[in-house]
C-alpha cells in the first residue's frame, strides 16, 4: 500500500506547478489585501471547526451570482404575471359578469338559430287543404274562458274536429315552452277580444295562420314551439275531453308511428356532440360519480371513489371533447336507464339545463327528454375515456 | 508555535501560505479537474479567499481543513458551471489526462497507477487522492467532502477495489 502511495505521489509530482504560479497568486492576494475590499465577515467565520458555514462562504462569488440571477428571475416572473393580468383584464376574462354574458350570448345565439329553423317550418308546413274556414267557427270569449291556463291542449281542445291540422299545428315542444305559449296566447286573447273572428274574416287559414304570428306579435317562444304534425295525425277531440287531453297531455309528447317513440326523440335526430356542445366549458359543472370499486393490489382492501366535481374550464373542454369523440355509431334509444353503469356524468349549466352522460363496458349513454340514446364504444374508444374519466376521480 | 496571520496578512505570511499549500492544493483541484490550467486558476482563487474572508486560525490543521475545504468546493462550482458541465475538453475524451512529461522519465508503474486512479469515478478519485497523496484521515476527508465518515470509509474501500481490479499486483 504504501509503495502505491509512492507511485502515486511520483506520478503526480511530474505534473509541475507552473514556475510563476506562486508569484502570480502573491501578487493577486497582496492587490487584493492593498485593495482592501470590504468584505462583511459572519460570526461563523471566525469558528474554530470547519463548519459548513464556511463552505457556502468559500463560494461567495457563486452565491452573490445566484442571488442576482434569482432577482432577476422573480423580477421577469413578475412582469410576466403583470402582462399576463392586463391581457386577461382587457380581453373581459376577468370580469365578474364575464361567464353571465357568455351564457346570455349562447342562448342568444340558440334562440336565432331555433328562429329560422321555425320560420322554414312555418313556411313550409301548412297547406290549403289543411285548413279550413269553418274550422275558426269559434267564440273568442268562449274560447277564452274555456282555455285552461298553463296547457296547450287547451286551445286544441275548444277546435271542434275539422281543426285537427291546425291543433296540430300548435305542438308543443317541451313542457315549459308549452306553457309559455298558452299564457302567451291567452293574453294576446283577451286583449285583442277576438283572434278567432280575424281568421274567419280572412276567408282562409293559410292567409291567417302566419297573420296571427304578426297581429297578435307573438313573442319568440311562441314561434319556437311551432311545429307541424304529419299528416297521419290529428283526430277528432270532442270538446268534452279537453280536461283529460289537457292532463295527458302535460306529460305525452305527440308520436307519429306506433313505437310510441316521439319525432324529437329518434335516435337519428340525436346528436352527442350538440349535447355536449350545448353545455360550454365556462358556464358548466360536470359531477362525475363513479359507481364501481376497486381492490387495492397491495393490501387487498376494497377502494371505493367518491363523486368528483369537474369545474376548470380547461378540464371540461377536454372532457366535453373526449364525450362525443368515439366513431359516429347508430344510437340505440330506449325509456330506461343502464344499469351497468361506471360513471354518471351530470352536466349543469347556470340556467339550470341539465344533461346526464352514463359510461359503462363498451357504451355511452346520454339521457335527454325522458330518452336514453346509447352509442357502442370500441375497446380503444372505451378505454380512452375510462382513463379520461378515471383521471378526474382520482 | 503557531503564529498564523496575526490579523495583517502580510507579505510574509503570503509567502508562507504559498510555499506551504501551494503544491497541496493545486494537486488536489486536479484531483478533481483533472486539467493542470483549470486547477491552478482554483488554487488561485482559493488562496484569494483567505484575504477576502480574513479568517482567524487557531492552528495549522484549523488552517489546513479551511483551505481543503474551501478548495474542494470551489472544484465542486467549477464542474457544476455551465460551461464545464456543457463542454468537454481534449483531455476529457482521453483515458486519462496526460502527463506534463516525458514517457521516458515515469517508470510504467507509476504511470499505471496515475493512469488508473485519473480514470476512477470523481467521488472516488478524490477521496483516494486525499488519502494517499495528502496523507488525510477518513474523518478529515469526510469533513472536507461534508460528507458522514462512514460514507468516507466507503468510498475509499470502493475505491481501493477499483484500484485493485485495475492494477492487480500492483496495487
Amino acid at each position: 500500500m504504501t509503495d502505491f502511495s509512492d507511485k502515486y505521489k511520483k506520478a503526480l509530482e511530474y505534473q509541475e506547478l507552473s514556475p510563476d504560479f506562486k508569484e502570480r497568486t502573491a501578487k493577486l492576494m497582496a492587490e487584493l489585501r492593498d485593495a482592501d475590499a470590504p468584505v462583511p465577515k459572519t460570526a461563523d467565520e471566525n469558528d474554530n471547526t470547519v463548519s459548513p458555514v464556511i463552505v457556502s462562504e468559500n463560494g461567495g462569488a457563486k452565491t452573490d451570482r445566484s442571488k442576482f440571477i434569482k432577482i432577476i428571475s422573480t423580477a421577469a416572473a413578475a412582469a410576466a404575471c403583470l402582462t399576463v393580468a392586463f391581457a386577461l383584464n382587457r380581453a373581459g376574462v376577468l370580469d365578474k359578469d364575464s361567464g353571465t354574458s357568455l351564457a346570455a350570448a349562447d342562448s342568444i345565439s340558440t334562440e336565432v338559430t331555433d328562429l329560422i329553423e321555425g320560420e322554414e317550418q312555418e313556411e313550409e308546413t301548412p297547406t290549403e287543404a289543411e285548413y279550413d274556414i269553418a274550422t275558426y267557427d269559434i267564440a273568442t270569449d268562449e274560447a277564452v274562458d274555456v282555455i285552461p291556463e298553463e296547457t296547450t291542449a287547451a286551445t286544441e281542445a275548444e277546435i271542434p274536429a275539422e281543426t285537427t291540422p291546425v291543433s296540430a299545428y300548435t305542438t308543443p315542444m317541451t313542457t315549459e315552452a308549452t306553457t309559455v305559449y298558452t299564457e302567451e296566447a291567452v293574453t294576446e286573447a283577451k286583449k285583442d277580444s277576438a283572434p278567432p273572428d280575424a281568421y274567419a274574416a280572412a276567408g282562409n287559414v293559410k292567409g291567417t295562420a302566419p297573420a296571427v304570428s304578426e297581429e297578435e306579435d307573438f313573442p319568440l317562444e311562441t314561434v319556437l314551439i311551432l311545429e307541424p304534425f304529419s299528416e297521419d295525425m290529428g283526430e277528432e277531440i270532442p270538446a268534452e275531453a279537453n280536461e283529460i287531453i289537457d292532463e295527458e297531455a302535460d306529460d305525452e309528447a305527440p308520436v307519429n308511428d306506433d313505437t310510441g317513440i316521439p319525432n324529437a326523440a329518434r335516435s337519428s335526430a340525436f346528436s352527442p356532440q350538440t349535447a355536449v356542445s350545448e353545455f360550454p366549458a365556462q358556464n358548466t359543472t360536470a359531477v362525475i360519480t363513479p359507481s364501481f370499486e376497486d381492490i387495492d393490489p397491495e393490501n387487498g382492501n376494497v377502494v371505493t371513489y367518491e363523486p368528483r366535481q369537474v369545474r376548470s374550464v380547461s378540464k371540461l373542454i377536454a372532457l366535453n371533447k373526449e364525450l362525443f369523440d368515439f366513431s359516429d355509431s347508430e344510437a340505440s334509444y330506449s325509456s330506461e336507464a343502464p344499469a351497468d353503469s361506471r360513471y354518471i356524468i351530470d352536466y349543469t349549466d347556470k340556467q339550470g339545463n341539465a344533461l346526464r352522460i352514463y359510461m359503462g363496458s363498451r357504451y355511452i349513454c346520454f339521457a335527454k327528454d325522458g330518452y336514453y340514446y346509447t352509442f357502442e364504444l370500441t375497446e380503444e374508444e372505451y378505454n380512452d375515456l375510462d382513463s379520461t374519466l378515471f383521471g378526474l376521480i382520482s | 508555535m503557531y503564529s498564523g496571520s496575526n490579523g495583517t496578512f502580510d507579505d510574509g505570511y503570503i509567502r508562507y501560505v504559498l510555499d506551504t499549500y501551494s503544491e497541496p492544493i493545486v494537486r488536489l483541484c486536479f484531483s478533481y479537474v483533472r486539467n493542470m490550467h483549470d486547477a491552478e486558476d482554483i488554487a488561485q482563487d482559493t488562496f484569494c479567499e483567505i484575504i477576502k474572508r480574513k479568517p482567524v486560525f487557531t492552528d495549522e490543521n484549523h488552517e489546513k481543513a479551511w483551505l481543503i475545504r474551501a478548495a474542494v468546493n470551489k472544484c465542486k462550482n467549477h464542474l457544476k458551471s455551465g460551461w464545464v458541465s456543457k463542454t468537454s475538453s481534449i483531455d476529457d475524451n482521453l483515458s486519462s489526462p496526460a502527463l506534463g512529461c516525458e514517457d521516458s522519465a515515469l517508470d510504467d508503474t507509476s504511470r499505471a497507477v496515475y493512469d488508473a486512479v485519473m480514470e476512477l469515478p470523481e467521488k472516488y478519485r478524490t477521496v483516494i487522492h486525499m488519502y494517499y497523496y495528502m496523507g488525510l484521515s477518513i474523518a478529515e476527508i469526510a469533513k472536507a467532502n461534508n460528507i458522514a465518515a462512514a460514507s468516507a470509509g466507503t468510498r475509499l474501500a470502493r475505491g481501493r477495489a477499483l484500484l485493485k481490479k485495475k492494477l492487480g499486483d500492483d496495487f
